[in-house]
């Protein structure tokens, strides 16, 4: 679909409609004269969830995101090689561009085993998603451009380091919508504040009503919450009246002025926003998991209960339509005292992770569901201080799991250390140009005009890994 | 001008005179001159570039010529009257009247003060404001009151902001490392200051490109340094400072200045041309990169660290400087002679305290004595019966005690001032006489030997610890031998925290090292003996005579050939701090009970053999004497010792020196009031090293083409008299004096095209930052060339253009959609003009305009809100929820926007940005309805209308709706406010309450009249 090939055509079609009386409009970004999506329901609600171009099976994402850079050597990338060469030189040249020193090629402290039918290699850092190996797609040849942090997460989440763009959460919500009209369509739970912060999730040029909602970031999971959503006062009946009185104050001045369909909007956000403090809170309540899904989870383990919590959350989110979630982990940036934080962390994630795809398979989202894990970057295979390892952007592993990706698959090579992509290589913009067309999605023609030129998640690049297609 | 004219008009002719021939008033023939404005653009797009000296017809140059932005700009006449005198409806009158479209009736009164008072200030008007106006019945009263806004401070604040939009002004650089730039709102408030004094639109544009590089002569250094903060406006950008590519990070951020210079004065964008020609625009990569010169001969960071610094420059006067010179000089002199007061005091108490010693150990061994604990004697005493002093301290000051002359001696070395240790390896009571006092720089080392290479052996080590290494420090090495861990062949025994641990390498590298840690922990300023053996096959770790760990090698070791060190690893790394001793390598394998032997008789393990010794007792007398007087001198006047100065020693000082050192404190505090403060400085641009830069191969700065590309403007922009750039200057202020050349065909168009979309929401030009291929064509191509160059000759004054804006019946004309029955049907989006297009608040209205109708809006203007150090990483903005200043003045923090303002669509501080997008999302309801901050604002008002004189309900529902809404309510409003009031039931509160009120004004604010400009 290419929304921007409907223009003005459908805005003054919109208008007229909205004039004869058509508005009860929704959440909007309706007065942007930019929004050129197609179809007259789309116009009254730029969340109304549409079909995508392309037969998927695919409809939402869930985006695992370990924030800092976990070693891709040391986790799902297994390396015999290095291992026997271990403590050697690298046998050819290091990059051009480098974050910090490193010396010596470096094993992983960690052993690796084979699991399931498939037989994948991952280490003892994640024994229980090990263990569901036979539903995992991996990637292993992903690379990108940025050697540091804030410029490597914003290429992951927007496409670009250099200038600002839109996330790919925005991306995905202006291209199919979202499920349900009383949620936002693009939330991220515990986003990472600095790094490029708002510019991970933010809709940049897009309508606003595809900016991510974040929920928490820099407060304990447990108390993370949608700003505003509560009333301080907690009365309700207040509220009621305050909002009777304040729809006929702004029908009186809707019918003072004429028609105005953006008015007509703001008496509809109102009321929608009265349902959303009702259907935010429910969905947000985990206490209303069963016990056997708490010890799943590992929800009342002070080791895993984080990310348990956003594990759920993303589950519950997805159940209920919400197209794009990300729950973000970290800190992953092990320069030193690898062997004692990457362990830490995997331990922190891996029982959540393992009940996550657990869950989605018993409860039928599976195929639904898209449920990406990575970094912005993996590690050096290479050594930095004494147990450290490097930001690493030129070879890293993400996996991919969920009815829309060949289950026990594994894509892409590279070298015998692990230091660069050899083959099938996909660089992040592949990456987004494949999720894209998992979800049904044209890359190319999912454009949005502004300041003049048809602007895409994918810029001028990406390929689809059509390999990897279940 | 008009080159591209000559086909129409004959040799020389100006488009200004085809205008010229089409007589006033017949719209016919206006008609006509519209027809071959449009035709000209259609030749050019045929024909080409006629005025291309003979160049091949090129893409870029024919692109040109088809792009009605490129042309210069016309005047075109007025066409007749309709009505209105006023030029502006003259010109939307006759397209109206061709598209069957009727001007609305003019707005009501107190829609147009409060439309003006927004448009003008970014408040509403006050109560008093509007009162007086519709109390002015004159026909000039309208314009008055537009030019009283105009010269309101308000309006430098609300059109500065406005501008700001388009500067990505920003508090911090956002992106990857988002710091803070504290001397930013310098900049800003120069913007409000210019908009403020009307300064000409040409000047505005000169001093943000170039004004540093604006000649001095004979100006006074304060305008000097407005002319530096100006220049802020190119260092501002987003930049990825910690990009280790440095050259790509310049490269980044002169394409980030090109874009927003571009966009702003150009109405183009430019960067597609820094990858290949632009694909719609006339813009080639030859044109980019002449611009790029220009930047890149500028210097915008002040360096390329690893997380890089932006440029800033000192703009604090000579006069102020010597000033802050002079101060800091004699507060340094009053410090410096403050300082030897004290030392001298602290040298002089020392001396008695040292004679006092000398006198009187004898009596202060005497246990017996009865002494105050607070006097000096008592402190002894206290450390005397305690357990600090090691036996070797306690049996020097014995003996010490019985000869008076030792004592003399024992204290001269103290008394030349200096030395508490004995020359050569620093020695302190060991576990057997004496051990190695490690201080976490010294060590002993021994040369490499094969000797010290056993094919198998027995270390040990006593060790006793001044401290440990936190959780996360490095490890301490006590005894060792061979590099590091990570070498062949070394072994080691070490300290992790509080646990011993052994090294073994075998066969080299970070994965053959063979560790054992203990779990027990050791205690600090304990002897504790820890040791291992190797066997060549089996590896121990013994703590205190006791096993505590082992494992079995694989392989022998092989020997290395590094040194031994003690206190160190032998790289030189990770140093101990506290004592070793009876430190033994032996090439007999130690049994358990060999080992627990040498724990319990630490003696009789210096009979067995061994390859190693050092127990730091092979001195002679006079060694000994010194070693030992030196650990008494280090115990007893030591940093830590029991007579060392105290932390305040004040109050040992005699009474004189007491109080001439208050008196001086007294004086430091009086300099102190003095103080001048630090000077000052602004974001700023400087020439740097000037080049011209070849074009990077789609983009990349690896990849560059073989020629230079002289610094210039872009080809297909003409103007008459187009600046050259001087080989020895950046060209900045070249290219700003081409952007304002009377005739440059953009900079004017852009301008009063977004002075235009400000004031109806749309521009005539709908995409007002791209006057490209892409972008829009004018609605009213006669009327905007009318108003840009109404606005050049003017002398580009953007006051003027307001009041010719505002004071036209189009403006003033009602938002009443039913105005024109057929107007839904043919023009729903009102391009043409024929009602006034509804607005809502921007996000800065809606905060300011909350704060001043609830009465808490504070005013003053200017200074900065940061109170963040500069350069430093963001902290948390706790400013903005709290501050009732305007919201221009608040922290803008990039990627971190105070949300209240993200809400409302305010412009990301990230880009340029020439037009704000409104947006109604559900969030901004919530917002309304359960923030705190509205809460808080509605309590406000609520509590002044029910202050003051007795009122009765009627009249503070009044008095609420004309502050918010600027009228009185209808009676059916009145009743329905006072019925949500005073009934009981209504709401959870107590009708008439303070909380019910509260609630009522919340619905006032959030109404959408409120927040719409009607």
């Amino acid at each position: 679909m290419n929304p921007a090939m409907h223009s003005r055509m459908s805005r003054r079609q919109l208008l007229r409609r909205s004039a004869l009386g058509f508005g009860n409009l929704a959440l909007m970004g309706l007065m942007s004269p930019g929004l050129r999506a197609g179809g007259s329901e789309i116009q009254r609600n730029p969340l109304a969830a549409r079909a995508p171009l392309f037969r998927s099976k695919a409809k939402r994402i869930i985006f695992l995101f370990m924030h800092g850079g976990p070693s891709h050597v040391d986790t799902f990338d297994w390396k015999p090689r290095l291992l026997k060469d271990s403590g050697k030189p690298l046998p050819f040249d290091k990059p051009r561009i480098q974050f910090a020193k490193t010396s010596n090629l470096r094993r992983s402290p960690w052993e690796f085993r084979p699991y399931g039918q498939s037989g994948a290699m991952i280490s003892d850092l994640f024994p229980l998603v090990g263990a569901r190996a036979d539903d995992l797609c991996f990637i292993k040849s992903i690379h990108g451009t940025n050697e540091a942090h804030g410029g490597a997460l914003l290429k992951l989440n927007t496409g670009s380091d250099t200038v600002v763009r839109p996330s790919m959460g925005s991306w995905i919500t202006y291209g199919l919508g979202s499920e349900n009209r009383n949620l936002p369509g693009f939330i991220t739970i515990n986003p990472t504040l600095g790094h490029g912060g708002v510019g991970n999730w933010s809709s940049a040029f897009l309508p606003a009503v595809h900016q991510g909602t974040p929920i928490g970031g820099g407060v304990p999971v447990d108390r993370a919450t949608i700003h505003y959503l509560h009333d301080p006062n907690g009365d309700a009946k207040t509220q009621r009246a305050q909002l009777d009185l304040l729809g006929e104050m702004n029908r009186d001045h809707l019918a003072s002025v004429g028609t105005d369909a953006v008015l007509e909007a703001q008496i509809e956000a109102f009321e929608l926003a009265f349902r959303m403090q009702s259907e935010a809170p429910e969905a947000m309540d985990i206490d209303r998991e069963t016990p056997a899904t708490r010890k799943l989870y590992g929800l009342d383990d002070p080791k895993t209960s984080s990310f348990a919590r956003q594990c759920l959350l993303a589950r519950r989110f997805s159940e209920r339509g919400v197209r794009f979630v990300q729950a973000s982990h970290g800190y992953w940036d092990q320069h030193s005292d690898l062997t004692r934080d990457h362990g830490r962390l995997a331990s922190e994630v891996d029982r959540p992770i393992a009940a996550l795809l657990q869950d989605l398979k018993a409860r039928g989202l599976w195929d639904e569901t898209l449920v990406m894990w990575g970094g912005e970057f993996g590690r050096t295979p290479t050594l930095q201080g004494d147990d450290g390892r490097d930001h690493h952007p030129h070879a890293f592993t993400m996996w991919l799991a969920g009815g829309a990706v060949k289950p026990g698959f594994s894509y892409g090579v590279t070298d015998d250390y692990g230091f660069y992509c050899v083959d099938q290589k996909v660089h992040v913009h592949d990456l987004h140009a494949t999720l894209l067309a998992l979800l049904g999605m044209d890359h190319e023609a999912l454009t949005y005009r502004h300041a003049g030129r048809d602007f895409r998640l994918t810029d001028v690049h990406g390929r689809v890994v059509q390999e990897i297609f279940a | 001008m008009g080159s591209n004219f000559t086909i129409l008009s004959c040799e020389g002719a100006s488009s200004a005179r085809v205008g010229l021939f089409a007589p006033e008033g017949s719209s016919w023939l206006r008609r006509v001159w519209v027809g071959l404005w449009m035709l000209a653009f259609a030749v050019n797009a045929l024909f080409g570039d006629s005025a291309g000296a003979g160049a091949a017809l090129s893409g870029v140059s024919s692109r040109a010529a088809a792009l009605w932005s490129m042309h210069p700009v016309t005047a075109p006449p007025v066409p007749a009257r309709s009505g209105s005198e006023h030029p502006i409806d003259r010109f939307i009158d006759a397209s109206l009247a061709s598209h069957r479209l009727h001007r609305a009736a003019e707005a009501e009164r107190r829609t147009l003060i409060r439309r003006v008072a927004w448009d003008l200030t970014g408040l509403p008007p006050s109560v008093s404001d509007v009162t007086a106006y519709l109390a002015d019945g004159s026909p000039e009263a309208f314009e008055r009151m537009v030019d009283r806004y105009l010269v309101s401070p308000a309006y430098g604040e609300r059109w500065g902001r406005w501008w700001l939009d388009l500067a990505r002004y920003a508090d911090t650089n956002g992106q990857d490392e988002n710091k803070v730039m504290a001397n930013a709102w310098r900049y800003r408030d120069w913007v409000i200051r210019s908009f403020n004094a009307n300064q000409p639109y040409d000047q505005f544009v000169v001093d943000q490109l170039a004004g540093d590089l604006l000649d001095r002569k004979g100006v006074p250094e304060s305008q000097v340094f407005e002319r530096c903060m100006a220049t802020g406006f190119l260092v501002l950008g987003p930049k990825m400072l910690a990009e280790q590519d440095k050259p790509k990070l310049v490269m980044d951020m002169v394409d980030e200045q090109i874009d927003v210079v571009s966009r702003a004065f150009l109405g183009l964008t430019m960067s597609c041309a820094r990858c290949h020609d632009h694909k719609f625009d006339p813009i080639s990569a030859q044109d980019y990169y002449a611009m790029a010169g220009i930047f890149r001969s500028t210097k915008t960071l002040e360096n390329l660290a690893f997380v890089s610094k932006f440029n800033e420059r000192r703009i604090t006067s000579g006069q102020r400087m010597s000033a802050i010179e002079a101060h800091k000089s004699s507060m340094g002199r009053f410090q410096k002679e403050y300082d030897e007061a004290v030392r001298a005091a602290d040298a002089e108490l020392l001396r008695e305290w040292q004679g006092m010693l000398a006198r009187e150990l004898p009596l202060w061994l005497d246990g017996s004595r009865s002494v105050a604990t607070n006097s000096l004697e008592g402190r002894w005493k206290q450390w005397w019966q305690g357990q600090s002093p090691t036996p070797g301290v306690r049996r020097t000051l014995e003996e010490l005690a019985k000869d008076a002359a030792a004592r003399e001696s024992w204290l001269a070395p103290l008394r030349a001032g200096s030395e508490f240790k004995a020359a050569g390896v620093q020695l302190a009571s060991g576990r057997v006489g004496f051990g190695f006092q490690a201080d976490g720089r010294n060590h002993i080392n021994r040369p490499a030997s094969p000797d010290l290479e056993p094919k198998q052996w027995s270390l040990q080590t006593w060790v006793y610890a001044d401290e440990f290494g936190k959780e996360g420090d490095a490890r301490r090495w006590l005894v060792s031998k061979n590099d590091n861990e990570w070498a062949e062949g070394h072994y080691a025994l070490l300290l992790d925290g509080k646990h011993p641990m052994a090294y073994l390498n075998i066969g080299g590298g970070p994965e053959r090292v063979v560790s054992l840690r203990a779990t027990q922990a050791i205690q600090r300023r304990e002897w504790h003996q820890v040791a291992a053996t190797y066997d060549g096959k089996l590896f121990c770790l013994f703590v205190d005579g006791k096993p505590a760990g082992q494992v079995e090698v694989g392989k022998p070791r092989v020997p290395g050939s590094g040194r031994f060190s003690v206190g160190q690893r032998p790289d030189g790394y990770v140093h101990f701090k506290g004592r070793l001793d009876e430190v033994i390598l032996s090439d007999e394998v130690w049994t358990a009970d060999r080992v627990s032997e040498a724990y319990n008789s630490p003696e009789r393990a210096r009979d067995w053999p061994a390859l190693l010794r050092l127990d730091f007792d092979q001195l002679t007398d006079s060694e000994r004497r010194e070693a030992e007087w030196a650990e008494a001198r280090a115990a007893v006047f030591g940093a830590d010792g029991v007579l060392a100065v105290p932390k305040d020693p004040k109050p040992f000082y005699p009474q004189a020196v007491r109080d001439s050192l208050s008196q001086k404190d007294q004086e430091r505090e009086a300099l102190k009031r003095q103080d001048p403060g630090a000077p000052e400085f602004a974001l700023s641009v400087e020439d740097g090293t000037v080049a011209n830069l070849p074009v990077h191969i789609r983009g990349s700065h690896l990849q560059l083409a073989a020629h230079p590309v002289p610094r210039g403007f872009p080809k297909a922009i003409r103007v008459r008299q187009a600046p050259v750039i001087p080989e020895s200057q950046s060209g900045r202020l070249e290219l700003a004096r081409w952007l304002t050349q009377p005739d440059h065909p953009l900079t004017a168009r852009v301008l009063v095209n977004r002075v235009w979309q400000a004031h109806f929401g749309n521009g005539l030009v709908r995409s007002s930052d791209n006057f490209g291929v892409r972008g829009d064509v004018p609605t009213h191509p006669e009327l905007l060339d009318w108003l840009a160059r109404g606005f050049v000759d003017s002398g580009w004054n953007i006051k003027q253009l307001h009041r010719q804006i505002l004071t036209s019946a189009t403006w003033r004309q009602a938002g009443r959609i039913q105005g024109d029955p057929k107007g839904i049907a043919t023009d729903p989006e009102n391009r043409w003009l024929w009602h006034y297009p509804r607005q809502r608040l921007e996000a800065e209205m809606i905060r300011d305009g909350v704060l001043a109708v609830s009465g808490r809006l504070d005013r003053s203007m200017g200074g900065s809100l940061v109170a963040w150090a500069n350069d430093e990483y963001t902290p948390e903005d706790t400013v903005s929820e709290t501050s009732r200043r305007r919201t221009l003045y608040l922290p803008v923090v990039r990627d971190r926007v105070y949300d209240l303002l993200t809400l409302f669509d305010f412009a990301n501080p990230s880009v340029g940005v020439s037009r704000r997008t409104p947006t109604v999302v559900s969030h901004q309801a919530l917002f309304w309805i359960n923030s705190p901050w509205v809460k808080d604002q509605a309590g406000a008002l609520a509590s002044d209308v029910r202050s003051g004189e007795q009122r009765t309900v009627q009249q503070r529902v009044s008095l609420a709706y004309e502050r918010v809404l600027g009228r009185l309510p209808t009676d059916a409003e009145q009743g329905r406010a006072v019925a949500f009031l005073s009934k009981p039931g209504t709401t959870a509160t107590a009708p008439d309450s303070a909380d019910r009120w509260l609630a009522w004004c919340q619905v006032l604010l959030a109404s959408s009249e409120f927040q719409y400009r009607d």
